[in-house]
């Protein structure tokens, strides 16, 4: 399946080959994604430039996949969560103390308030069907887990943001 | 479907907080600071495609005069298997900072060398090592090491991972020493300001390089991404490259190691001999 594309958060698919088009083109949206996940800024920046110097050494294979920008994705957001895993004795994932960026109010946004609330997975299921939109079965495909369990996630990533924000019923996407 | 995502609240949400965050987001200047890339020059897919191909061709023509001339007539070898009298590049020489591991209790396997990298004299930075770049940042400290020593994990400022790092005698007050590769005399010295992990060392000790019978040289990436990896192994890519492999198993007569052609969940496993392993 291919994403749609000419939207401002979708991938850029196979238009961009070229490696330097392509981390131009998609660093900063795959920043934004990536944060859904992280619900960290720094921390997805790290990750997303992480993944762009693995592709680099792998753009003789990735590059000639049909969606690249895909494998960067899943790689940054395996790389933030694997983070998270060794430090998180320390802090919660989109915890990390000392990073607050006063000029950027995005951070002080509700939604990432919220998006702290939710378990990691819920974070990945969420980021992938609604914002990437990818239908349930790749979402499950690409977290290794079945519909159903992914299916409750969203359900629950919906809830509890519904909840987090006091905001109008959120209905199933 | 794009229509559909659109009037959903929970993606208008989302999508919404993803531009806010993509649009305050400075892209920086590509610079390769992930290891493996940092020393190398980057080269067109062609030109890489080429390369790999005349490597591969030369590999060829040497494995079938070699057989030729020596081996035993009724060999046979399989395309999917390669027998373990096969010749095949020596493990390559460890560089000056690194030493043969005779102290560490090793398992009972022959034609697995395991090393130990020591960058590192009693008064500094191994003199044989070329320090290509200084870098200054926050590190995690994680443990696998030999001898019960911490690999680090560090950050630089303003961007560029590098992954392990090693401390020399005087931890993390003196800059650590972040080699792309064990087989590389070129090294970064990174500056610790500040060390983001009280883990203690592992007591499963974790090779963070090993070298397959190709020659390939396969990198740990300390982060788990599916069921891939975790050791990325590096170019030279010719028809017997594998992308990346599992962890080593210690085994007889040496190790081995199950790795993949491409990473790609669908891309199935064979195992190949590792000749060298470094902790």
């Amino acid at each position: 399946m291919r994403v749609g594309r000419g939207s401002h958060i979708e991938d850029a698919g196979v238009a961009t080959t070229d490696f330097t088009d392509l981390y131009a083109s998609s660093f900063a949206r795959l920043v934004g994604q990536v944060t859904v996940v992280t619900a960290d800024r720094d921390g997805a920046e790290e990750a997303v430039q992480e993944a762009f110097g693995r592709l680099w050494k792998r753009w003789e294979t990735v590059g000639t996949y049909d969606r690249p920008e895909a494998w960067v994705r899943r790689v940054a957001i395996n790389l933030a969560i694997s983070r998270w895993r060794r430090v998180r004795r320390l802090r919660p994932l989109g915890d990390r103390p000392g990073v607050a960026r006063e000029d950027d109010p995005v951070l002080r946004h509700d939604v990432q308030r919220a998006l702290r609330t939710l378990p990691v997975r819920q974070r990945h299921a969420l980021l992938l069907h609604h914002v990437v939109g990818l239908p349930v079965a790749d979402v499950a495909r690409e977290m290794g887990a079945p519909e159903g369990t992914v299916k409750s996630w969203l359900s629950r990533g919906r809830e509890a943001l519904q909840r987090s924000l006091g905001t109008e019923e959120v209905p199933r996407g | 479907m794009d229509d559909q995502r659109r009037s959903d609240p929970t993606s208008r949400l989302l999508t919404d907080f993803v531009r806010h965050v993509s649009e305050r987001v400075v892209v920086p200047e590509f610079t390769p600071g992930g290891r493996g890339a940092r020393s190398r020059r980057r080269q067109a897919p062609s030109e890489l495609r080429v390369l790999a191909a005349v490597v591969a061709a030369l590999v060829v023509i040497a494995a079938v005069a070699l057989v030729v001339a020596y081996g035993p007539r009724s060999t046979r070898i399989s395309p999917n298997r390669t027998p373990a009298t096969q010749p095949g590049p020596a493990p390559t020489q460890p560089v000056p900072g690194s030493t043969s591991t005779t102290s560490v209790p090793a398992p009972a396997v022959t034609g697995t060398r395991q090393i130990t990298y020591e960058p590192f004299t009693a008064t500094g930075i191994e003199p044989s090592l070329h320090v290509t770049s200084r870098v200054t940042g926050t590190c995690i400290r994680y443990g696998g090491g030999a001898a019960g020593r911490f690999y680090f994990r560090c950050f630089g400022t303003p961007g560029g991972i590098y992954d392990p790092c090693f401390a020399g005698p005087t931890s993390t007050s003196a800059p650590l020493v972040c080699p792309p590769s064990p087989t590389s005399v070129d090294v970064v010295a990174f500056t610790v300001t500040s060390v983001t992990s009280d883990e203690p060392p592992s007591p499963s000790r974790t090779p963070w390089a090993m070298q397959l019978s190709g020659g390939q040289v396969c990198l740990l990436v300390s982060a788990a991404w599916g069921g891939l990896g975790p050791y990325a192994c590096q170019p030279p890519l010719t028809q017997q490259s594998v992308a990346d492999c599992h962890a080593p198993a210690a085994s007889q007569p040496s190790w081995t190691a199950a790795c993949q052609v491409q990473e790609q969940d669908a891309s199935p496993f064979a195992s190949k001999q590792v000749t060298a392993v470094w902790y």
